[in-house]
């Protein structure tokens, strides 16, 4: 081994001077042999379970795909069909709605969670266990029971309406409510995350820069205006675009809390995918919608990219 | 001394009091608020049957039916449940981790040739949605190329799909890149073999990032549900997450919320006796989301 | 001491007879036996078969039944091995397992199932084997024909119901009504007089969770109101098919639904599927449901306390066309991807244990299914007459409030329709979700909202 590798010095040295040659790459072949056996499992499990499947998907969405038989090409049969579908349009209109929803109900509860929660002198720790609770919970569990608290007949949310004499809603199945309905249990079951990064973000500043704000008079407000939001702005802009992305691919929640209804007022790409995919068994279609899906979120990343380096300049 | 936007001073004046009582009355609100789904499945597992659906507000049940959670825990079956999840989560996890860490090593100290192109290959599957691609791996897993193998209805379909991990691939690359190189050259003078560095100086140095990863991979398999969903047709294989969804409609309400209780508790208790990593593993979380 | 050991003999004889005197005191009915097997199956070669539906552990009696009962079928023909699995039918799941070739060689199916199977070359042809058994023509013909394409049968029936209306009778005559509804219009107005808010009480009710269930007992109520399936999805003759929902009656049915909705307010808020629109029955949270006929065992094994002494049973109220009703019920079908020894083993084992003399006097005696069920006769002749004697001492449930249904049955008042073809649990989703929007939006306009659904049904399914 060690004369392994004090020729291996030598070589290096030898192929500084006169570039490619034979010996060196003899040299690296067993190291690089080594490298890729590490990274072989990797390789192995990325190829066979993400990048074959994505590279499929782009590959079935132009075909008519049988579960069992033979696939046939069809062009771009597939994405026609998608602009044929009287579901398009009310999908994408339901993820501009539930992205406006996620963002009104989700977006500025951590921020507000954390600057509060940095300002506790004590119970810091017991606040940050308690919001970050509902984030293990999964969300097929966290359904059950918000079907039964959203229960317009026995639920204790109509419960509470009747207390206070209003009158009863029907939550899940209202036109209006469903939506908000929904974001709340996936705000619920994620904020906590949110907080506790902005919250550690907050930890990263220097009490001396309020001390400093302090003496040149600034109050407590502008404190929090010029010293800690500017702090978690890069964060709160990528925690932006991550909701985002979380967001246009929900599927869990309608899934299991509403299948999508009433009528099709929280179906959601991902939703119609599955519904295409696993019930109507028209795969080729469904992955027309797959190919879409990361077709919008990849230009949206870009956008944003170009956008932000834009602001920040 | 520990200050916030508030001195300690300030603190003590009348408006920075009026100030932190109600930041603290907002954030028990929020508290009780979280909390409340836990509490009310709680107390709903304790109600009758037909009481649950009696008008009132009835939080606490003046009887208390504990007889329900062990119903709930014997008819949902929930020890095979347990098990099953277990079996699926902690398999998961190790795979992942051994999987993860070692491309990481690889990619980190080995300098594989294409080494970048790789790590962005791995990057790129974090922007592409699962459900993207979740039909051909379906297909895939029905029948894996090359080797032409049926992982369907077995606990490997699940296993490998969830070796795939960027995320933790990228976040154990970061770390161990800042392990200095020169423990590794010297331990490779000393003659000591790619194996062993990784073992005996790579993992042990990184124990702190391993169980970072490792909580955070627990949490999020033990929460999965469309993959095993889908692979697992078997009930007697299935988690406790896809048994309850196709259990509880055959229950009535007082068991299903007792049923839901108990399948909580073992990521509640990981959640509070873990948080210290967790901690640690949230700054890393925001780059994942 | 006397007295203690005449009590110990009053214990024994107490605990001993109360099994045998209900058989003794029965009219002993003869078993029915219409039952030809072979000598041997598949050749006598070993084999061995996956069957679905085993009761799980925490069914403990169930579950010894049924590793008994194919531990009989084993020794019957010691070369066949027969291996039980607790997987239930669910249709995403088992279009997983015909993907994944991994179909139970025995699995049970809904009604509403069967084409999938054959389409996608997953069904036995099972025709062979149940005119060797000789109980081909011992099956009702319109039943049969839902498991047969092309003259070749494809499963064996294990039982049908009609979808009916289920209906609390004490709420009925509290509110001055001594019987079900006629029309769908008196349903209508009996459902505004039965609808009780302050109490949590609807009239009415459906499955409304927008799947495909609430399609299918949608289409029940458009078939009341003289809907057909050609009305549904016409054939063309050149062999193509137009989706023709989008007008007619199906439009009127939707209307109808819309104004119990929104006009009348006569529905329940929550959303109902298959098995919570039987607790808000149970419950006395609905007053009136369209019910499946065999979702009254549902109701005896999940929900004991229920007073079946108040639930009564009705057929479909009566439309332009007469009491027309779906059907609906379980199959037992066989993986075409099974080997020729496999679906003969399957096939038999199935055969046998429905047929068998000793094994139905075995299985009505320990089932914990309740006996009495306003369902559909599956057989047809002296076997149907034979087999429903046998089964009337072992009642359960208190069958003359099923008198409306059984005996509109009987008199041949309820007409079974088809379901249309093809693509029919496609037709059901889309139309689930219509008829969720229409609960959800009083602003719907059903005609056109039919008419579009149609539209992408001719375009992604019939066309495609």
């Amino acid at each position: 081994m060690t004369s392994y590798l004090l020729r291996r010095d030598a070589d290096e040295a030898r192929s500084k001077r006169s570039g490619f040659d034979m010996a060196r790459f003899r040299a690296q072949l067993p190291r690089q042999i080594t490298a890729y056996l590490f990274l072989l499992p990797a390789l192995i499990a990325f190829g066979l379970f993400a990048w074959y499947p994505i590279v499929n998907s782009v590959v079935m969405s132009f075909q008519d795909v049988s579960l069992t038989g033979a696939s046939t090409w069809v062009g771009l049969h597939n994405f026609e069909l998608m602009l044929k579908d009287p579901a398009t349009g009310v999908i994408w209109k339901n993820v501009a709605e539930f992205l406006f929803w996620s963002l009104a109900l989700g977006f500025f509860v951590p921020v507000i969670i954390a600057l509060l929660v940095r300002e506790m002198r004590i119970g810091k720790g017991f606040f940050r266990v308690v919001y970050f609770l509902p984030t293990v919970v999964p969300a097929a569990v966290a359904v059950i029971i918000w079907r039964f608290i959203y229960d317009p007949d026995a639920g204790i949310l109509n419960e509470l309406l009747r207390q206070l004499g209003m009158s009863r809603q029907l939550w899940l199945q209202d036109l209006t409510l469903a939506k908000p309905a929904l974001v709340a249990v996936m705000t619920w079951n994620a904020f906590g995350t949110t907080a506790l990064i902005y919250l550690a973000s907050l930890q990263d500043i220097s009490q001396e820069l309020y001390e400093a704000a302090e003496l040149d008079g600034a109050s407590p407000w502008q404190r929090v205006l010029h010293i800690g939001l500017p702090h978690l702005y890069p964060i709160m802009s990528l925690m932006f675009l991550l909701q985002i992305i979380a967001v246009v691919q929900v599927f869990t929640e309608p899934f299991l809390l509403t299948f999508g209804g009433p009528g099709r007022e929280t179906l959601t790409p991902a939703m119609h995918i599955y519904n295409r995919a696993f019930i109507r068994v028209d795969l080729g279609y469904a992955s027309a919608w797959s190919v879409t899906m990361i077709v919008v979120l990849a230009v949206f990343s870009i956008i944003y990219r170009v956008v932000n380096s834009r602001l920040s300049r | 001394m520990d200050r916030g936007f508030l001195s300690a001073v300030e603190l003590r004046t009348p408006a920075g009091r009026t100030y932190y009582l109600v930041a603290l009355a907002l954030l028990v609100l929020a508290a009780v608020l979280t909390l409340f789904p836990f509490f009310f499945a709680f107390t709903s597992g304790l109600k009758g049957s037909t009481e649950i659906f009696a008008a009132g507000l009835n939080l606490i049940p003046a009887d208390p039916h504990w007889q329900n959670y062990a119903d709930a825990w014997r008819q949902f079956n929930m020890p095979r449940l347990f098990a099953n999840s277990f079996v699926i989560v902690g398999v998961g996890v190790i795979l992942r981790l051994i999987v993860s860490s070692a491309a990481a090593f690889s990619l980190s100290k080995l300098k594989p040739v294409g080494g970048r192109i790789i790590t962005l290959g791995f990057l790129t599957t974090l922007m592409v949605p699962f459900i993207a691609y979740f039909v051909p791996l379906f297909k895939t897993l029905n029948d894996v190329p090359i080797v032409h193998l049926n992982l369907l209805n077995s606990y490997w379909g699940l296993w490998l799909p969830y070796c795939v991990d960027a995320f933790s691939i990228f976040v154990l690359k970061t770390f161990i890149d800042r392990i200095p190189s020169d423990l590794i050259d010297s331990a490779r003078v000393d003659g000591a073999t790619a194996l062993q560095m990784f073992r005996h100086i790579i993992l042990p140095l990184s124990r702190s990032i391993l169980i970072v990863v490792c909580v955070l991979s627990f949490v999020a398999l033990w929460k999965d549900f469309l993959l095993p969903y889908l692979v697992l047709a078997d009930p007697l294989m299935q988690p406790i997450t896809v048994r309850l969804f196709y259990l509880a409609d055959d229950y009535s309400v007082n068991l299903q919320m007792a049923a839901s209780f108990i399948a909580l508790l073992p990521p509640l208790l990981i959640a509070i006796l873990l948080q210290r990593y967790m901690k640690v593993g949230l700054t890393l979380g925001g780059v994942k989301g | 001491m006397k007295r203690h050991l005449s009590l110990a003999i009053l214990v024994i004889l107490v605990l001993t007879g109360v099994y045998i005197l209900p058989v003794m005191a029965q009219d002993a009915a003869p078993v029915p036996d219409v039952l030809t097997l072979p000598e041997q199956i598949a050749g006598g070669r070993d084999v061995t078969i996956t069957v679905s539906e085993m009761p799980s552990v925490d069914q403990a009696e169930a579950r010894a039944q049924w590793e008994a009962t194919a531990q009989r079928f084993m020794e019957l023909y010691p070369n066949v091995t027969v291996n039980g699995l607790e997987l239930q039918y669910d249709p995403a799941a088992f279009t997983a397992l015909i993907a994944g070739n991994q179909l139970p060689t025995l699995f049970r199916a809904y009604f509403t199932e069967p084409h999938k199977f054959i389409s996608e070359g997953a069904a036995a042809d099972l025709t062979p084997y149940l005119e060797t058994a000789g109980i081909r023509d011992v099956f009702n013909p319109e039943i049969l024909a839902v498991t047969s394409e092309d003259g070749s049968v494809y499963g064996i029936p294990k039982d049908a119901y009609a979808l009916g209306l289920a209906y609390n009778i004490s709420m009925l005559s509290d509110a001055g009504f001594d019987g079900p509804p006629e029309t769908w219009q008196e349903l209508a107005d009996m459902a505004v007089a039965l609808t009780d808010r302050d109490n949590n009480q609807s009239g009415f009710a459906f499955i409304n969770d927008g799947s495909g269930a609430t399609g299918w007992h949608f289409t029940n109520i458009a078939y009341g109101f003289g809907a057909t399936p050609e009305d549904i999805i016409r054939p063309n003759e050149d062999g193509t098919f137009t989706a023709a929902f989008g007008e007619g009656p199906t439009v009127d049915a939707l209307q109808f639904i819309k104004d119990l909705r929104w006009s009348q307010d006569v529905l329940p808020g929550a959303t109902l599927d298959w098995g919570s629109i039987s607790e808000a029955l149970v419950s006395g949270r609905v007053a009136m449901v369209i019910y499946a006929g065999d979702q009254f065992n549902w109701d005896y094994t999940q929900f004991p306390d229920t007073d079946f002494n108040n639930l009564g049973y009705a057929p479909a109220p009566a439309g332009p066309n007469g009491r027309i009703t779906l059907s609906g019920g379980n199959v037992w079908m066989v993986s075409g991807q099974a080997s020729a020894d496999e679906q003969e083993a399957a096939a038999y084992f199935q055969i046998w244990r429905q047929f068998d003399p000793v094994e139905l006097q075995t299985a009505i005696e320990a089932t914990t299914e309740a006996i009495g069920m306003p369902t559909l006769p599956l057989y047809v002749g002296d076997y149907q007459e034979q087999f429903e004697a046998f089964r009337t001492p072992y009642n359960k449930l208190p069958v003359e409030n099923y008198e409306p249904f059984n005996e509109a049955v009987k008199n041949g008042e309820v007409h079974l329709q088809t379901e249309p073809q093809p693509n029919v649990q496609d037709y059901y989703a889309e139309v689930g979700v219509v008829v969720s929007e229409v609960l959800s939006d009083q602003n719907v306009d059903v005609a056109t909202r039919l008419a579009e659904a149609a539209e992408e049904f001719q375009a992604f399914v019939l066309d495609n």
